[in-house]
């Protein structure tokens, strides 16, 4: 199950001063393939350089990740979760930060894996692009507000329910009894 | 300086102690790159009660003479410091007291300890306690052959364990949440990164002590990491770095006792090793900090000196193509003072840019002149997309093209040459020179 899942982590979590170069970091995409006491060989680097240039990055593949521009960073996230050829991508604010040219290779990307079969579930909160581009929403605020089919469910009044001040005060209070419960002083 | 390698007494300190370092050294980058340098810290204050209770234990069994007893004592050791490990997680992660001051607490309360341990044994086990302070602030000057075979092996045996797990040391400490998703053993492995740390603690505090090992896990880290990007040479450049510092921290330890001896007979000075090592390790990060490719303060006065003489050239070419091709020194004294313009003059010299006619005049050779235009080609052509895509007012322009010229790179020429569809002309209708001067 877990090789057929691919994950792309929010940029804010991930350490940019580590020493790593791109190509380093996308190669990391078959390590789960490899599984242990194994070293990529040959064929492993020659595919991690075929994403590499797909996304457009073998200018910079020797650069350690911090130095490249936001949108880079996120396209070399993206390398390594292809490389994993997996079947399931889940992506934390893919969107989050980058540049209008890589989003439109970022979509590009997902609508290929989308058309190749592949199941994407994305954190966004970019309320003007949900439509266009996804079938399926989740609408969470600490809980589940809605869920469904994108044209059915996105709806104004979801959206609000999600976003709106009346969720908030009631989550406020639950995590408060709920706290108590547990034995903290409020 | 072979004989350090050679003469009996003198190699077991030596080897042994670039041995130990070496091994501190590689599972410091570890430590370094998780951000749990002030860990190494604690864990290490945490073997010394440790050793006291393990002198004790095995005084029970062996004469105190037998080096087996080292065994004994790094084993106990080991054992409360992986205690002080497993303290300050559960603080942490149970009791939710921050990790700055769960770590401060552990050290503390286990060094104190460690610590009335020590104080009680003065008293009751007189020559173990002498033995204690052995480990408290290293001793290399003791160790034995049978030292650098031990020390050979423990480092056989973390060195492999890097290897072998490579792979997933460096997705773990990189990106723990993706070693996860790829089906990674994240808490066996984290299980191994500890026993590695606490295990080349132990191993440390026989050549540096349990107050200093803490350095030779970072600063040979922090040196390597200065020098390079990536994971793989900062592994091999820390080890080599921690084997260097031990090596010279040695040698000079017993030079400086050697010459202190000669100087003050009748004080008996001796400068200890362990001390000596870590003054030199952080010597060396001081030196890698200084000259870091990417952040070292003397790497970057170099390349900002580097950067001022070009401007400088590349103004003075400038300035005498725009007097006609040929100047005086004193008519270029508005860039710099006389010794820079002579400087700079002797450098265009050598590039072939300029020709002396004697008397301090100078004047353009042809390769001179088409890089002189080529500069003045950079600044107009900035001029005109400053003027044409920003909409700034052309009076406006001339200092940001002044800064920029030396800057610009052919592709970026390519561009504004294409994107401003070749001009002949600036915004103050000068001709710009054409694109293949040079």
């Amino acid at each position: 199950m877990r090789e057929r899942v691919a994950y792309i982590p929010q940029r804010s979590s991930v350490d940019w001063d580590f020493p790593i170069t791109v190509r380093e970091l996308v190669l990391m995409g078959r390590f789960g393939q490899l599984g242990l006491f194994r070293f990529p060989k040959k064929a492993d680097y020659e595919a991690a350089d075929h994403y590499i240039d797909a996304l457009g990055l073998s200018a910079c593949k020797g650069r350690q990740i911090g130095e490249l521009s936001g949108g880079q960073q996120q396209r070399a996230f993206l390398a390594r979760a292809l490389l994993q050829e997996a079947d399931i991508y889940l992506m934390d604010e893919p969107f989050q930060g980058v540049d209008h040219a890589t989003e439109e290779v970022l979509t590009q990307f997902l609508n290929d894996l989308k058309k190749k079969g592949k199941t994407l579930v994305l954190v966004h909160h970019d309320l003007s692009t949900v439509q266009e581009r996804f079938d399926w929403t989740l609408l969470l605020n600490m809980r589940l507000v809605a869920s469904g089919l994108t044209k059915e469910i996105f709806s104004e009044e979801n959206v609000s329910r999600t976003y709106g001040k009346s969720v908030a005060l009631f989550e406020r209070s639950y995590e408060k009894s709920r706290k108590k419960e547990a034995g903290f002083r409020s | 300086m072979m004989h350090y390698f050679t003469d009996p007494l003198l190699r077991a300190p030596t080897i042994a102690s670039m041995l130990i370092c070496l091994t501190t050294a590689l599972i410091g980058v570890l430590v370094f790159l998780r951000k749990e340098s002030l860990l190494g810290e604690s864990l290490s204050h945490a073997t010394y009660p440790g050793v006291g209770l393990g002198l004790l234990f095995s005084s029970l069994f062996i004469s105190s003479e037998s080096s087996f007893m080292s065994v004994f004592v790094l084993l106990f050791a080991g054992v409360t410091s992986l205690f002080a490990l497993f303290c300050i997680r559960v603080l942490q992660k149970r009791l939710r007291v921050p990790a700055d001051a769960s770590l401060g607490l552990v050290l503390a309360l286990f060094f104190g300890i460690g610590v009335t341990i020590a104080s009680r044994m003065q008293f009751t086990h007189t020559t173990l306690y002498r033995q204690g302070q052995l480990y408290l602030y290293g001793q290399t000057a003791t160790m034995t052959d049978e030292h650098i075979l031990i020390y050979a092996v423990l480092l056989l045996v973390v060195a492999l364990t890097v290897f072998l797990f490579y792979k997933e040391l460096l997705t773990l400490t990189m990106d723990p949440q993706f070693a996860d998703t790829i089906g990674m053993k994240t808490s066996l492995l984290n299980g191994i990164v500890a026993f590695l740390t606490v295990g080349a603690i132990i191993i440390g505090i026989r050549s540096v002590g349990v107050v200093l090992v803490s350095a030779m896990l970072i600063a040979p880290a922090a040196s390597a990491r200065a020098l390079t990007q990536s994971f793989k040479q900062m592994l091999l450049i820390a080890s080599l770095l921690g084997a260097l510092a031990a090596l010279i921290g040695t040698i000079l330890s017993l030079e400086l006792s050697y010459t202190l001896y000669a100087l003050f007979p009748e004080e008996k000075p001796s400068i200890p090793a362990g001390p000596m090592i870590v003054l030199v390790s952080g010597g060396i990060s001081l030196l890698c900090f200084a000259f870091s490719p990417t952040t070292g303060l003397v790497t970057r006065a170099i390349r900002s000196f580097k950067f001022r003489t070009k401007r400088r050239e590349e103004n003075c070419l400038k300035a005498i193509w725009k007097k006609g091709g040929t100047v005086k020194t004193s008519d270029l004294i508005d860039f710099g003072t006389h010794r820079q313009i002579f400087r700079v003059m002797r450098l265009l010299k050598r590039e072939g840019w300029v020709k002396p006619l004697g008397h301090g005049e100078y004047k353009l050779t042809s390769d001179g002149t088409k890089r002189a235009k080529h500069i003045v080609r950079l600044h107009r052509l900035w001029e005109l997309y400053l003027v044409e895509y920003l909409g700034i007012g052309k009076e406006r322009v001339h200092c940001s093209a002044a800064e920029i010229e030396h800057i610009l790179t052919p592709d970026v020429e390519r561009q504004l040459n294409t994107l401003l569809h070749n001009p002949k002309l600036d915004p103050h209708h000068q001709p710009i020179p054409s694109g293949d001067l040079l």
